[in-house]
């Protein structure tokens, strides 16, 4: 029988190459760590204060009728059990209904994700390509008045809270001094977010400009330092033009030393989403969660929080996937 | 025929110099195909067309800001419901009477009651020609549903309370136009209680899923939490609305509502705090809708919690509070000064009790009395109202002049309503004519009644009230309103306008005394 030693150091071809087997390591600790915060919101959102019984019901209810709730909620049963029943049910697709309005939270929550989905995806369509031409750009003209703004602004973004930017966006645009774009992003129910553009502007706006000024500074700083390598100043050395020098050879490979950060941008904006999405008011599973934390809608809240934890895994599982192709190429 | 790709192990035997050439140049190539993919599945979802939006000015939409509320229904009588939720069901569904703007008591859906000799009986004669949304008609089977529904004790509507007497099996229709109903005790004021907005009628069996209503307007559209649309009941009885439709889009904050108000979204904000709706008024094409009317915002004392059983210490109290800066700081100037009672109605004369004002040396010798000279406590509140968290800062001024030391404890709503009755001092509010509020919340036991107060005075006049018909009824009020000024367990401090800012496009709005301005659009016009 062969030892684990062995089997390590069996031939390359039949199993899996490195790569794929650090992807799928990752895969398994990434679900062991969604487990874990799945117990953990369990356990947080149990802990809350008031009884949930009496929430829904309200003041005028009697304790009996309480009773009744708690009972048909399974809230009378041990934490374990009741732990095992919900995560039982995320896992086969019966995520319950909403303790306020009695819908399925899939219902509830469903249209909410795909909302959140076209603010998040709209943003990232804009930030990649903008933030690489502003990130190149500066580097290009390091030190130049062009790259001096763009630090000091970028800083200032990067200090400024997100709901800051949305709500300073608001005045500039829709209340105070201009009136051209509207002030909330209402989706009504049932219609889709592309169906109404100009709502879209002001939150894809704010998403953009907070990634862009990230991800726009770690594009410069790695083309910088692309430009500054061995092989870019060969290059030069070898006559070559500026412009080949910059798109042939520095250009890719900043890209690829910056590619994992738009991962990490990618994950860094779901938890925008949910500001921005407060901020204008706009119907996605960020607002969704804040009601659902506001009236003690357990299910939704949990069912809610539980996706954009996945999402923000996802990205960062991606980021490290870029980052080992990065590496590789 | 596309090309095949590549082998994927065809690049292995390149040289490294050729493998690091080719990646440098499939990488540029496959950014700008992606950003031409990326602009045309952009362009094809733009290009979809969304439906009509009712947009400013069309003449035919009123377009109202609300807000939030995820556990609303359109069941007229559930419980917890929200100022959204009653707006709402102000346009959908009508009393057997109900309440004028200048706080009138008027025939709604009823055209006469009678009493028998000893009140114990009603006669309620209905409006003849009354249809609902639906088209079926009004009739006195519908008015015997309705009150079964809200009489069954395993509803819990929250209009129960002010119905209590009703003897659930003594309801029955005489013909279908007059509704006989049979009492457990004796009740005067029966007239007065169909007003409530939590005691409307509607058509038999369709609550609590389906409920269809006689009101100016109907459902065509409803999602909790987020938007209801409204169609006009072109059946209905009574002035027909000037107005097509009603949008109601909910917000999750009044500045939400200030800005959708601002950029044109929607024609009226219904939530405004005294500082949006100053910044607001001053905007062009703005204007502001005051009701000064009778809503009290107030600092409850639990009569079950030492210190507060002490009625020395709850003068004390009161005492301290300057009236006149919680009206100018806490609202903006939108309120005006009131006198530890609730408001009567305004047809009954005011009662003759001299206003309170600051006396901090008397506070402290009444604290000093009653063994309370270091007191300090906490005032619970959900900060749900504009107003509230600022009333109890200002209180808390006030009450350190005499070494009373006051926090502030902002929790959220359920928590709030899971230690309802149970919190020390909390901040309250009653949107109520005075009749369901003595009902409803100063009477002992009632669910409404968070301080337990319990004045045998009190509930002694309040039984006389409830034998009164008529102007009798004034002179027990204010004599109730008095103990309520000398003994009771609130802090009341202030009358609160209800302000709603709108475009001035709208024309027709009138305040409410009330503070429910939004039920009465059926004369409203949204202007081009």
């Amino acid at each position: 029988m062969p030892t684990p030693t062995t089997r390590t150091r069996a031939p390359r071809r039949g199993s899996p190459p490195a790569p794929a087997r650090r992807l799928l390591r990752r895969l398994l600790i990434g679900v062991l760590v969604l487990l874990l915060v799945s117990l953990l919101l369990f356990l947080v959102t149990q802990a809350l204060p008031g009884d949930v019984a009496r929430i829904v019901l309200g003041k005028d209810a009697t304790a009996d009728q309480v009773a009744d709730l708690r009972q048909r909620l399974g809230l009378d049963q041990p934490l374990v059990a009741q732990y095992w029943n919900w995560l039982s049910g995320m896992l086969t697709g019966q995520m319950g209904t909403s303790l306020e309005n009695g819908e399925p939270v899939a219902d509830v929550v469903g249209p909410r994700i795909f909302n959140s989905f076209a603010l998040g995806f709209g943003s990232m369509v804009l930030i990649i390509p903008i933030a690489v031409v502003v990130g190149v750009a500066t580097a290009h003209r390091r030190d130049s008045a062009l790259d001096k703004a763009f630090v000091a602004v970028s800083s200032l973004f990067t200090a400024l809270p997100a709901f800051v930017v949305g709500m300073l966006l608001i005045a500039l645009f829709a209340t105070s001094v201009l009136d051209v774009l509207p002030g909330v992003s209402t989706i009504p129910p049932g219609d889709l977010p592309w169906w109404y553009p100009a709502e879209l502007v002001l939150p894809i706006t704010t998403l953009t400009l907070m990634g862009v000024m990230y991800l726009g500074r770690l594009v410069r700083a790695s083309f910088i330092d692309a430009m500054n390598s061995e092989y870019v100043q060969m290059a030069v050395l070898k006559g070559l033009s500026g412009r080949r020098v910059l798109f042939r050879h520095a250009l890719p490979n900043a890209l690829a030393a910056g590619l994992p950060a738009a991962g990490l941008v990618a994950a860094v904006t779901i938890t925008g989403v949910v500001v921005v999405e407060y901020v204008y008011s706009y119907p996605g599973l960020g607002t969704a969660v804040v009601s659902a934390v506001n009236s003690h809608d357990l299910p939704v809240m949990q069912a809610g929080i539980l996706v954009l934890a996945t999402a923000y895994y996802a990205f960062n599982l991606l980021a490290d996937v870029l980052a080992v192709v990065g590496r590789n190429r | 025929m596309t090309p095949r790709p590549p082998h994927p192990t065809a690049g292995r035997r390149r040289t490294g110099t050729h493998r690091t050439r080719t990646h440098r140049v499939r990488t540029p190539r496959a950014l700008p195909a992606t950003a031409v993919a990326a602009v045309l599945v952009a362009a094809a979802l733009a290009g979809c067309s969304p439906p009509q939006r009712s947009t400013g000015g069309d003449g035919g939409t009123l377009r109202i800001a609300a807000a939030t509320d995820v556990g609303e229904s359109l069941n007229p009588y559930a419980s917890n419901q929200s100022p959204t939720q009653q707006m709402r069901s102000a346009l959908l569904y009508e009393g057997l009477t109900r309440l004028s703007p200048e706080g009138r008591l008027d025939w709604g859906l009823a055209t006469e009651m009678t009493p028998n000799a000893d009140l114990t009986e009603w006669t309620i004669r209905l409006r003849p020609g009354v249809r609902f949304s639906d088209g079926s008609d009004f009739t006195s089977a519908d008015v015997v549903a309705s009150i079964g529904h809200l009489r069954d004790p395993a509803h819990a509507a929250q209009g129960l309370a002010f119905i209590e007497r009703i003897d659930p099996a003594a309801v029955r229709a005489v013909d279908r136009e007059t509704v006989r109903v049979g009492l457990s005790k004796p009740f005067g004021p029966f007239k007065e209680i169909w007003a409530n907005v939590l005691l409307p009628m509607t058509k038999a069996g369709s609550v609590p899923d389906a409920p269809v209503g006689t009101g100016p307007f109907a459902v065509t559209a409803f999602t909790p939490g987020r938007e209801t649309r409204l169609t006009r009941n072109d059946g209905y009885w009574g002035d027909k609305p000037k107005v097509a439709a009603v949008h109601i889009t909910e917000y999750q904050n009044q500045q939400a509502q200030a800005n959708a108000l601002l950029s044109d979204q929607v024609d009226i904000a219904s939530g405004a705090t005294p500082t949006i709706a100053k910044s607001l008024a001053d905007e062009d094409g703005i204007e502001l809708l005051d009701s000064k009317g009778d809503y009290t915002l107030r600092i409850g004392l639990n009569t079950t919690v030492a210190p507060f059983g002490d009625v020395r210490v709850r003068q004390a109290l009161r005492l301290l509070v300057d009236r006149e800066q919680v009206v100018s700081n806490a609202f903006g100037g939108y309120a005006r000064v009131a006198n530890d009672h609730e408001a009567g109605t305004p047809q009954c004369a005011a009662p003759d009790i001299p206003q309170r004002a600051p006396d901090v040396e008397r506070a402290r010798r009444l604290l000093a009395e009653a063994g309370q000279s270091g007191l300090s406590f906490s005032i619970a509140t959900d900060g749900l109202l504009p107003g509230m968290q600022e009333m109890a800062q200002v209180f808390a001024e006030n009450a350190a002049k005499a070494g009373v030391r006051v926090d502030l404890d902002v929790v959220t709503v359920p928590e709030f309503l899971a230690k309802w009755g149970q919190w020390p001092a909390f901040i309250d509010f009653n949107p109520t004519p005075y009749l369901p509020t003595v009902i409803g919340s100063l009477l002992p036991g009632r669910v409404g009644n968070a301080t337990h107060w319990d004045n045998p005075d009190f509930v002694a006049l309040a039984d006389q009230l409830f034998l009164a018909t008529g102007q009798e009824q004034c002179a027990i009020t204010n004599r109730m309103h008095r103990i309520e000024n000398e003994q009771g367990a609130m802090i009341t401090p202030a009358f609160v306008n209800v302000l709603m800012p709108h475009r001035d496009r709208v024309r027709g709005l009138v305040p409410d005394v009330g503070g429910r301005p939004l039920s009465f659009l059926t004369g409203v016009t949204v202007g081009g």
